[in-house]
């Protein structure tokens, strides 16, 4: 009898255990699957805001290289923000009345609220001329350089993100940035 | 006597493990959710670098190309949009969308002609790349007869713009002032 007790109380400590257990695997699992949602989420941005940064390096050289064939004694020195990449992007949407096609709707009311691109949600925000964009975005500029000893146009080309405003109360400033150089020798001269 | 006190101690363990299971339910919840939400975002991210590539290879392929206005625009109009031949796009003269990695995509570019560094001699346009994908696509009869690198099929409710991209394109100017 005082046996069968024991074991009675062992048992049910061993359920309640690892009841515990498997909440706290289940949990910490959990965790670790959103925090690598996240993580993966991030490195694609940047990897497509490095991506953007590389063709706008390219376009201060392009730049650069129209304002010396002009005058190559000059002293060249440029300093542009040559793009916004926004964030999000949402379109406001009209129906034909013949077909019910829908079509984007360039012409919608300013007071119109922008529509996601999910059936069911919607944002709180209106529209430019039937396009809806978040304040927050990336800007890429670049400072185009001539190095008249060695011939050679540089351009130091940057793209940061802007968070205008931000996604939840708890604002903490995010900054990142990133840099590219590109080099290009006049072949013209 | 014994055979009910074996009867209570199953009642017991019984009662423990409903309690059991509706606790490790609610605890497998948020991991379904995950799981949930996993799918999503892979999906997502596969459509992301999908659109990075063909923004780059069609990217690419414009800076690249020799006098690519005179073969897109010839009159160098201050403006124009192209729809691009991106890998898939061209079947048979007419208008497809791009079946990239199992989703459908269209690129679209904006010309915009930079006055202030087009001359007599050199002319230069500011290229605004998107790549579209596309949830619905149009309907045969929406769709251009012929492929036309100047008309872009309607978007519809779903289509989402993945990426963009911009860059400067400049060429010698062949119309003699």
């Amino acid at each position: 009898m005082f046996l069968n007790l024991t074991s009675s109380k062992t048992n049910k400590g061993n359920i309640l255990v690892m009841t515990l257990a498997i909440v706290v695997t289940f949990s910490t699992i959990s965790i670790a699957i959103n925090d690598l949602i996240v993580s993966q989420a991030k490195s694609i941005e940047y990897l497509v805001a490095q991506t953007q940064l590389e063709y706008v390096a390219h376009a201060g050289l392009i730049e650069a290289e129209n304002k010396l064939t002009d005058d190559i004694s000059r002293t060249l020195v440029l300093n542009k923000t040559f793009a916004t990449f926004k964030k999000k992007f949402c379109v406001a949407w009209t129906t034909i009345p013949d077909s019910g096609e829908l079509i984007c709707n360039s012409a919608a009311s300013p007071n119109q609220p922008c529509c996601t691109f999910t059936e069911f949600g919607q944002c709180d925000k209106t529209n430019i001329k039937g396009i809806c964009e978040s304040e927050n975005y990336w800007q890429a500029s670049y400072l185009a350089t001539y190095d008249s000893l060695n011939k050679v146009i540089i351009t130091s080309a940057n793209i940061e993100f802007i968070e205008d405003i931000p996604d939840d109360t708890n604002y903490t400033p995010f900054t990142i940035r990133f840099y590219q150089n590109k080099e290009m020798a006049l072949s013209w001269e | 006597m014994g055979i009910k006190k074996v009867n209570e101690k199953r009642a017991t363990t019984l009662i423990e493990l409903l309690i059991a299971i509706t606790i490790i339910a609610i605890g497998i919840f948020p991991l379904l959710t995950a799981f949930s939400n996993v799918v999503a975002s892979t999906i997502i991210q596969k459509d992301q670098i999908s659109a990075i590539t063909l923004a780059k290879f069609q990217m690419d392929l414009y800076l690249n190309q020799f006098q690519l206005i005179d073969n897109l625009a010839p009159d160098y109009p201050n403006s124009f949009t192209s729809v691009s031949p991106a890998p898939g796009v061209i079947d048979d003269g007419e208008f497809k969308e791009s079946l990239y990695n199992e989703s459908l995509f269209r690129i679209i570019s904006i010309f915009d002609k930079d006055i202030d560094l087009s001359t007599n001699t050199q002319i230069s346009y500011k290229i605004n790349l998107s790549v579209w994908k596309i949830k619905n696509p149009p309907n045969e009869d929406a769709l251009p007869q012929s492929l036309n690198l100047m008309i872009s099929p309607a978007f519809s409710k779903g289509d989402e713009r993945i990426i963009q991209l911009y860059s400067l394109y400049s060429q010698k100017n062949t119309i003699e002032e």
